[in-house]
This record gives C-alpha cells, structure tokens and sequence, in this order.
C-alpha cells in the first residue's frame, strides 16, 4: 500500500496581540492508501488548525509554516497557491469542515451546491455537472426529490450527508472530516458512520477523522493520534490504541470518558490546557500529569517508539539518562 | 435514606405550541410534549433521555413552569402548580433550581460570581447581606471552587468552562430546592470535565437529598447516575426503568436502537455497520398516526399503525409504551 | 469551549486598556480631556449667570479694541500690528495753584508697523459747580509738540473719543502739511496723522510719543481719574468681536454650555432609548406594537422645520431647547436598533435562568438586560454628541435662540451678523466654528474607537 499523506515536522504559527501562538508544532504522519488515521484531542489542542492547514486554508494572521507535506510522494507546501489549487485542494484533498451543515447556502438548491465544484473548478458543463451531483447524492443517500430541495427542508442528518457529497464530487483520494457528527444525535451519528464505512470501502476512501470523542474514533480508525497543546503526543493503531495507551495524557483521557458498556473507575483531568503562546517547559502536558516525573519537567521528550507503529512523545516506560 | 413520599407528579402532561403559516389559515401544533405521566419522590433522579426534538427540553421547562401547559396537570407536594400565574409561583421559584447547559450563557456577563449568585437570595428575601454571605460561600466551597475569595470577584468570562457550569450549579442550589432540573448540563464541555461535573451533580444531589431530573441525548453519562431512566421519543415517554433494569432488559425497540447506537471504544467496530433503525424522528407538527415509532421500527405491526400503545408495566417498576407487550 | 482567556473587555478597565491601543483614540482623549478641563476652568472661575450678565454688558468692554484679530494671527501678515496700550503711570506736574492745573504727562514707545484703531480718554471726575477743562497735547518721536484740542469734561463719567474729531483731524493735516511741504497724497485720518512720519508715504513714525494733558480744575477739591487708551489692532488669544468682546472669554463660556448641552442631550435620550426599547422587547405584544408604531410616526416628522417653529413660537433658551429636543427625539431610529438587540439577549440563557428563580420583569429589564446592550450603545452616544452640538449652533444661526446667552452657536451668529467674512475678520468665525469642530472630531473618533472594541463583543450578545 502506497503513502498517499506524509506530514513532516508540519508547524503552524499564527500572530495574535498576545504574541506568537503556535497552533500546530512539529506535526508528523503518514498516511497509507485506504486508511483511516482519526485525530483526537480536545478543545484548543490545535487539530482544527492542522485540518485546515494540510489544505493550505490559513488564517490572515498567519505567520509561519514550517515543515513538509507531501502528497503521493510530491511536496506540496512549497508549490504555488494556484497549482496548489488546481491539484491537490479538492481534487486530491477535499474537507468536511466542522458546522458545515449550517453554512450551506440557503438560498441555492442543494444538488446545484453540489454541482458547484464541477461548474467552477472543473468546466463541466451544467447538465452533466448535475447528472453527477445527482448521483453522489444518491450515493450519500439523499434521493433525487430532496436533492432538488433547498436546505431548510432538510433535517441535520440530511444536511450533513449533503455536505459529504460536495467533499466526494471530486473524486478526491482522501478526505478530512472535522467533527463530522458531533452536531447530530445518536442514532443519526451511527447512521452517518454506517456510511463512512461504505464510501470508504466503495470509493476506496482515506479519512482523516478529526473528533474530540474518543469512543467514536473506533467507528472508523486503523490508526489513532492523540493531539495536545499543538503536538502530536501519541500515535497507535487501532487494535492497541484503547487497552494499551502510552502516554499520560491519552491514559488520563480514556479513564476520564463515561462508557456504556465497559465499567470502570471514572476521573476527570484536572486543570486546563495550556496556553499556545508560553507552553509549559518540558512536556506540555506535565502540569496536568498524574504520572509526571522529574524530567518531565525539564526536558521535552523526544518520540519514543514503544511498539509497532506505536508512537508517543513520553518518558513512561522508558530508561532515561 | 430516601423518603417515600411523592415530590413531583405528572398527570397526563401536553405542552402543543400553535404555530400558523398565515394569518388566515388554520392553526397547526407542535406537540412537543402529548402525554407523559410520572411520579418522582423525594430524594430520587431520573435521566431523561432523548434526542433532539423529542421534546425533552420542553417537558424539562414546562416542570419548571417557564412555559405553561396545554393540557394535564402538574402536581408539587400535592398543590396544583399546572395553572397558577406568576405571583403566585413565587414560592415555587425557591423549591425548584434549573442547571442549563450553555455556561457561557447562563451566567450574567456584567455580573461578578458574587452578585449572580447573591440575586436569588435578594429577589427571594433570604437572609441579611451578612448571613448571604455566608450562604454564597458555602455553596462555592460546596462546588469545590476554592479558595473562595478568588472567585467571587471574577467576570464568568475569567473562567473556564467547567468552573462556570460549578457556579451555575452553585446558583441552582443555593436556595436548597426540592427539585433540580439539569438541561444537559455537560455536553457543551470538554470530554475531560464532564465526570466530574455530573459527580458533583451527584454527590450535592444525595447530601441535601434532592430530587433531579438530569436531561441529556448521551446515554453513557447516565449510567453511575440515576435512579431511573425515562427514555423520550416525539414527545412521549415510551420505557421508564430503574436504571440497572433499562440498561441490562431495555424493551422498546427505540431504546434497543439507542443502546445499541452509542459506540463503545472497540477496534473491531470499524469493520462492522451498526444495526440502527433508519430515518429520523417525527416532525412534531405531523405526527404518524398510531405509534410514532412505527415507519422506523423493525418489529412493526399493524395495529402500531392505527392506534397508539398505552403504557403498560410489563415488570415491577419497568413500563414501556410498546403493543409488542400488551396481552391480546 | 475555549480555555483562553478572553480580554475582559467587560469592565472599564478594560476597555480603557483597549481604548489606549489605538493612536486615534489618545488624540481624541487628549482634545476631551482638554475641553472638559477648560469647562471646568470656565466654571469654577466665573459661575454661568455672572458669565452671562458680564457677557451682555457692553460697559464692561469698552477697553477692548473692536474686532481685533488675534495676537499671533498679526504675526502672519509680516507687520508688528499694535496692541492695546493703556496709558498709565503719568508724570504729573503742577503748573499753578489758582487756578489749579495740573499736566499729566503720558510716555509711550511706539514701535509697531500699523496704526491703532481708536484712541479714548476714559475720565472719572467728581466736581462742585464747574468740569474740569482738559487740553491735550500731542509730542511725536522727533520732539514736536502739536495742540490738539481743548475739551471741556460733560459728565462725571465721559469719554473723549480722540479718534472722531474732526478739529483734531485737522490740526493734524494742518502739522503735516506743514512738514511736507504739500498736501498728502493718502487720506488722513486721526489715528494716521497721530503715528505717521513725514516721508510723504504712509509710513509710522517709531519712537517715543508722549501724550499732555493739561487739566484746568475749577476747584481745588475737584478731583479727576483719567485712562487714555490708544486701542491696537490685536487682542488676546482670540481677538475681539464687534462689541470689543474677547473671543477667548465668548468660547471659553460658550464650550461648556455646548458640551453640556450635547452630553445632556446625548445621555438622556440614549437612556430614554435604553428604556423604551428594551421594555418594547421584552414584554413584546400590544406594548411593544404600541412603542413601535409610535416610534415610525415620530421618525416620519421633520425634526429641524418643527424645532425651527417652536423655537419662533416660542422664546427658547439653552435649556429650553434640551427639553423641547429631548421631547421631539423621544421616540427615535435608535429605539429600533437598540430593540433588535434586546431581541437577541433576550433567547441568552441567563434570562431563563432568571425566571426560574424568580427575578420579576422590571428587575430582568433593568438588570439583567440593559447592561448588557449598555457598551454597544455607548460608541452611538458619544458619537451622536456633536449632532446635538451642531443642531444648537445651527438654531443660532437661524436667529432663533436666546440671543443674550454666550455659546459657540451665538457667536458665529454674530459674526455673520457683522459680515464677518466679507469684513475679513476670519478670525471671528474660525475660531468657535474650529472649537465646534475638534469636539466633534473628538467625540466622533472616541465613538468609532468604542465601536471597534466593542463591536466585536455585539455577536457574542
């Protein structure tokens, strides 16, 4: 299996009045064909911000970005803004972004919101361009009667499918989905992954699931990264990622989240985040740490390998000098 | 422990709003709440569980009679509280306390933590500027907000979103109510904090021996909570169990789906599709004739078609609203 | 769900914090701190009803020049034009017992490069049968002395208006013809013949002057104060008006009155709004139909013709007119805006949780809901300050307000009055139309600071 995504020491740093936030420090995956690698962290963790910055969606107080991404083995942070455009943004990478159900345009009837990439971005002409924003449609489950509906006909389940359609109309190889479901009720959120699953397996889709709830990511990930403060703190597959957590940050948050089934010894994470422009010294998360050490304090740690492609930047477990 | 006698009980409970599409036409209603009968003694909780537009929200403001029946009645310690206007609600203002779940909202902007908390004790004439003091720091040391005098000058904006919903609790229990109503009370914060706020919820709600009804769409915070559990749909209650009873036999196809919608952190669960019920629930303004249930459950029968089920108590203490559980 | 700590622009320490970051702010703070500094100057040293009697009381200027421009504006035309020279301090010489005459002599430098405007004797006597008899003397630099009249004292308070006698304006020509040789070629006025040289030209003659007054007493006990005032062609900060006002004392008692006038005006209808629209909002239904319709009526009529006629039906001072104002903004636009507001606080959920435990209506309209449409209301009220300002100074200039009160309105009504402009006396009008002005700039540039601070925080509402 091919690597279509590679993130290389991706930073990300914004200008406020404050002083320099850093959103997104060091940010490094890979991505192989047909995967899904769900991103987890809470609010103000920065995984907004790494979404949006894979697609090259900057803010206006942007002030650097370091690093590489490179997308089916070409570097794409340092092409123009216009190739950019052209090839990647929409074609290879296209985006779920997080209350899109509630942006759509009102006052434009669904499918012709669904054509608009084709019409705009491609050249399509406009019959064809609706024939296929029909279909996806159909795909997604929306019928071809409420296709030709305008958005507030439709429920909020509806509406999110819609917007999974114009993320698909591009036949775009992966897609990246922030909070996807977390606007939805329970039963229409299962129902929404039950068609994630689909799509991946017909369309042959890698995800990049971006949720702050931990019990969902397993709905859909191979792969799971934590986020903290703007760092990637652990990396893990799916098979291990619940029973076995290697940092003290995802242990602390799966014994923090209430579970139906599964009956254990609850606790909350004391504290809050850090700030993004004076973090911590040492590791971000130690202030908060129940299981914070001496050098936790003082130095960063660097990434330590504690399995097969299971990753975390913690000193438990490790000999340290 | 828990006194036998009843607090809260609701008889027969509509709440229709009239909407019109014009001046002229004929009035429609949205029934958001068509029906509901319960009891709550002292002391217990209830979760109400339900999704958007089951009217949960509604039945949560009606108990707390910021709206005003259509139709039932709603009785408090035996007096009739269905109709009374506000003057003579005010008693009931003290025994009732209401925890929302926006905190950025639900505290005043231009309010120290102090003076919104000092407001219910002015309106209410409770107590000397001095005693007040007194209660507004006991109730911030209950919600573990120390030290104290920290707090009490600060702007809601200086806190976070957890140590707000604690002042939110903190106003709601201050006049030592009877009732607590919590309108999901966690769910706009982080994952991390939600435990301990609802434990905080729960220990204050057993000390001073409460009655609460915790209202949330997430089943997997109600387990270590409640009493019982009352599940909604379109504005009925269609399964109302103890807790430990509803989760191990739920009944009602809804509740299956529900149960079996909520994702428990297994890996495997990735290369299966979830058996949930398709569609979506019911426009409370055009409500399916018969069971409101009926177009999205897979165990449907005829007479879920035509006729409503009533509620039947299939177990002691366990009723479901379902005609796959009545005789004959 | 965000942990970051937000600027509490909430409190007004805050919002000063904020109101510092930006540049045009601290201009417009510096010019209010600057005229708030002068109104109370202007008030702690002469309270408002003695102003305006001062101000009304043409006796109490007549040692002014009239319509002298400025000091420092004399600086721009090149020449060193004159001031005012109060003559004082004479050397006095008995001439003889019986009858008693005494000479007051007055010794002055002249150096200026224009001629003065008018030259009065101010004389204070008090005598038994007979005024005294005064004969003036006039010395140039180059030492001769010309007699210019002989005038006898009408009254016990009198004035010699030097500057208008004919007879003195013919000695004058008389001496200078004498000099020249010929007849000058320019018109000869008094002033002119006092001060020019004898080159011909139209020329001052600088140096030493001095001024004899030979004062004849018809009895010994008669006594004489006498103040010569030779009146230049500036004045002042500000220059003088028509009636020898000084400009600076008109703007430094009208300022106050204006900026009194404009925040009063601005705070009570902007609270008058407050209440109107947030109980409209609130209890909605028949009262808020009632407000609304009410408010479209009163934005249909037409706020300046009506002012115009009960202000000519009706005699209207400063005070008057803030109560007729207030009266006729009732009802306004921002009723409309500030309701839209109330609209959207009133979903927060903080009102809710009021009901429930028991706050009744007043209480949530006046505690609850005001404050918190209060900051974004704020930037509208300062701004809306000079309006008001405006709206008095252009009732002025209809003529139609009190014409005995000093305010910046007033003046320029004088001014155009007096064909200021077509006289060039530029000055006259500048000046309290550019005090005008830099109220408003100030308050309007406040206002749009305000706005930008607290704009922002108008969609977290």
């Amino acid at each position: 299996m091919e690597t279509l995504l590679k993130l290389n020491k991706f930073t990300i740093s914004y200008k406020t009045q404050k002083g320099t936030l850093e959103a997104a420090t060091d940010v490094s995956f890979e991505l192989k064909e047909g995967e899904t690698l769900a991103v987890v962290g809470e609010s103000g963790c920065g995984k907004s911000s790494l979404a949006k910055g894979i697609m090259r969606l900057f803010p206006r107080n942007i002030e650097k970005v370091l690093g590489e991404i490179y997308v089916d083995g070409e570097e794409v942070l340092s092409i123009k803004e216009d190739e950019f455009r052209k090839k990647i943004r929409w074609s290879k990478i296209s985006m779920v972004f997080q209350g899109a159900m509630n942006s759509l345009n009102p006052v434009l009837k669904v499918v012709y919101q669904v054509a608009e990439p084709l019409i705009v971005h491609l050249n399509m002409d406009k019959t064809s361009a609706y024939n296929r924003a029909k279909e996806i449609l159909n795909l997604v489950g929306i019928s071809e009667s409420f296709a030709e509906r305008y958005p507030f006909e439709l429920s909020g389940g509806m509406k999110q499918r819609v917007i999974i359609a114009m993320a698909l109309i591009t036949n775009p190889k992966i897609v990246i989905l922030d909070e996807p479901t977390s606007a939805l009720d329970v039963i229409t959120q299962a129902n929404i992954m039950n068609l994630l699953k689909i799509l991946k397996k017909e369309l042959n889709l890698s995800y990049i699931f971006i949720t702050h709830d931990i019990a969902t990511t397993s709905e859909l990930a191979d792969k799971i990264a934590v986020m903290y403060a703007g760092e990637l703190v652990e990396i893990s597959p799916a098979e291990i990622f619940y029973t076995n957590p290697a940092h003290g940050y995802t242990m602390m948050l799966l014994d923090s989240v209430p579970t139906l089934k599964t009956d254990k010894k609850l606790k909350s994470i004391p504290g809050s985040p850090p700030s993004l422009i004076s973090p911590p010294q040492g590791c971000r998360f130690h202030p908060r740490c129940q299981y914070v050490m001496d050098i936790c304090k003082e130095k960063e740690p660097p990434i330590f390998q504690k399995g097969e492609n299971h990753y975390a930047k913690c000193y438990l477990g490790e000999s340290h000098e | 422990m828990n006194n036998n006698e009843t607090l809260l009980k609701v008889e027969d409970l509509k709440v229709w709003f009239e909407i019109r599409k014009s001046v002229v036409s004929q009035p429609m209603y949205v029934k958001a709440v068509d029906g509901i009968s319960f009891d709550l003694k002292k002391g217990e909780s209830i979760s109400l569980v339900g999704e958007s537009g089951s009217g949960k929200t509604t039945l949560g403001r009606t108990l707390l009679r910021l709206y005003k029946a259509t139709g039932g009645k709603i009785f408090f310690e035996e007096q009739d509280i269905t109709n009374l206007d506000s003057t003579d609600l005010k008693w009931y203002r003290k025994e009732t306390g209401f925890v929302q779940q926006d905190p950025f909202g639900a505290l005043p902007s231009h309010f120290t933590i102090y003076r919104t908390l000092e407001e219910p004790l002015i309106i209410n004439k409770i107590g000397t500027p001095e005693e007040r003091k007194n209660l507004i720091f006991n109730a911030l040391e209950e919600v573990k907000l120390t030290p104290v005098i920290d707090f009490i000058q600060k702007y809601p904006h200086m806190l976070s979103g957890g140590q707000m919903q604690r002042v939110v609790i903190a106003r709601a229990l201050i006049m030592r109510p009877k009732l607590v109503i919590a309108d999901e009370p966690v769910s706009m914060l982080d994952a991390s904090v939600r435990i301990e706020i609802l434990e905080l919820l729960k220990e204050l709600q057993e000390r001073h021996q409460m009655s609460l009804i915790y209202i949330t769409h997430d089943l997997a915070t109600v387990r270590a909570f409640s009493n019982w559990i009352f599940i909604m749909y379109a504005g009925n209650l269609v399964e109302k169990a103890q807790t430990k009873e509803l989760l191990q036999n739920p009944l009602h196809p809804y509740t299956k789906a529900l149960l079996s919608a909520i994702p428990d952190p297994d890996p495997e669960n990735r290369k299966k599709l979830r058996d949930i019920p398709p569609g979506e629930p019911p426009n409370l303004v055009e409500l399916p004739q018969g069971c409101r249930f009926h177009p999205r459950c897979a165990n449907v029968m005829d007479i879920c078609k035509k006729e409503e089920p009533k509620d039947i108590e299939v177990k002691n203490n366990h009723w479901v609203k379902c005609w796959l559980f009545q005789e004959g | 769900m965000e942990n970051i700590e937000l600027t509490s622009t909430y409190s007004l320490k805050g919002i000063i914090k904020e109101i510092f970051k930006y540049k045009t702010a601290k201009f417009s703070l510096l010019i209010f701190i600057l005229l708030i500094a002068i109104s109370i100057f202007a008030y702690t040293t002469m309270p408002y009803d003695e102003a305006k009697k001062m101000w009304n009381d043409s006796q109490a200027w007549l040692k002014n020049p009239r319509n002298a421009i400025p000091v420092w504006w004399g600086v721009f035309t090149g020449k060193k034009l004159p001031q005012n020279i109060d003559l004082k301090n004479p050397e006095i010489k008995v001439l003889s017992e019986s009858p008693e005459v005494i000479n007051y002599s007055y010794n002055f430098t002249f150096n200026y490069d224009d001629f003065p405007t008018e030259f009065n004797i101010f004389l204070k006597s008090a005598f038994k049968e007979q005024p005294p008899i005064i004969k003036i003397y006039w010395e140039k630099p180059n030492g001769d002395k010309i007699f210019l009249t002989e005038k006898q004292v009408r009254s016990e308070n009198d004035t010699f208006y030097i500057g208008n006698e004919f007879t003195i304006e013919d000695k004058l020509t008389d001496y200078l013809t004498s000099k020249l040789g010929y007849y000058p070629s320019y018109p000869l006025t008094v002033m002119r013949g006092l001060f020019v040289d004898t080159s011909g030209n139209l020329n001052i003659e600088k140096g030493n002057y001095k001024l004899h007054l030979e004062v004849n007493k018809f009895n010994k006990e008669d006594t004489i104060e006498i103040e010569p005032i030779i009146y230049g062609k500036v004045y002042g900060i500000a220059g003088t008006d028509h009636l020898r006002r000084p400009l600076e004392l008109g703007i430094l008692w009208g300022t106050p009155v204006d900026l009194a006038f404009g925040l009063g005006a601005s705070i009570i209808i902007t609270f008058l709004y407050l209440i109107l629209a947030t109980i409209s909002g609130w209890y909605g239904g028949k009262i808020d139909n009632i407000i609304q319709r009410l408010t479209e009526i009163y934005m249909l009529l037409p706020f300046l013709p009506l002012m115009i006629m009960i202000s000519l039906f009706y005699k209207l001072n400063i005070w008057k007119l803030l109560i007729v104002l207030i009266l006729l903004s009732l009802f306004g636009p921002g009723i409309k805006t500030q309701r839209a507001m109330v609209l959207q606080v009133k979903t927060l959920p903080y009102i809710e949780a009021a009901k429930t435990y028991g706050a009744s209506n007043m209480r949530i309209v006046f505690l609850y809901i005001i404050p918190k449409i209060l900051p974004p209301v704020i930037p509208g009220l300062i701004i809306s300050i000079p309006s008001y300002v405006f709206l008095e100074s252009t009732l002025s200039l209809f003529g139609v307000l009190d014409p005995t009160e000093p305010t910046l309105g007033r003046i320029i009504q004088d001014a155009f009055q007096n064909g200021a402009l077509y006289k060039g006396f530029y000055y006259w009008v500048i000046e309290p139309s550019l005090v005008i002005v830099l109220m408003a700039i100030s308050f309007a540039l406040l206002g749009f600071v305000l706005d930008r601070i607290v704009n922002p925080k108008l969609k977290e509402i």
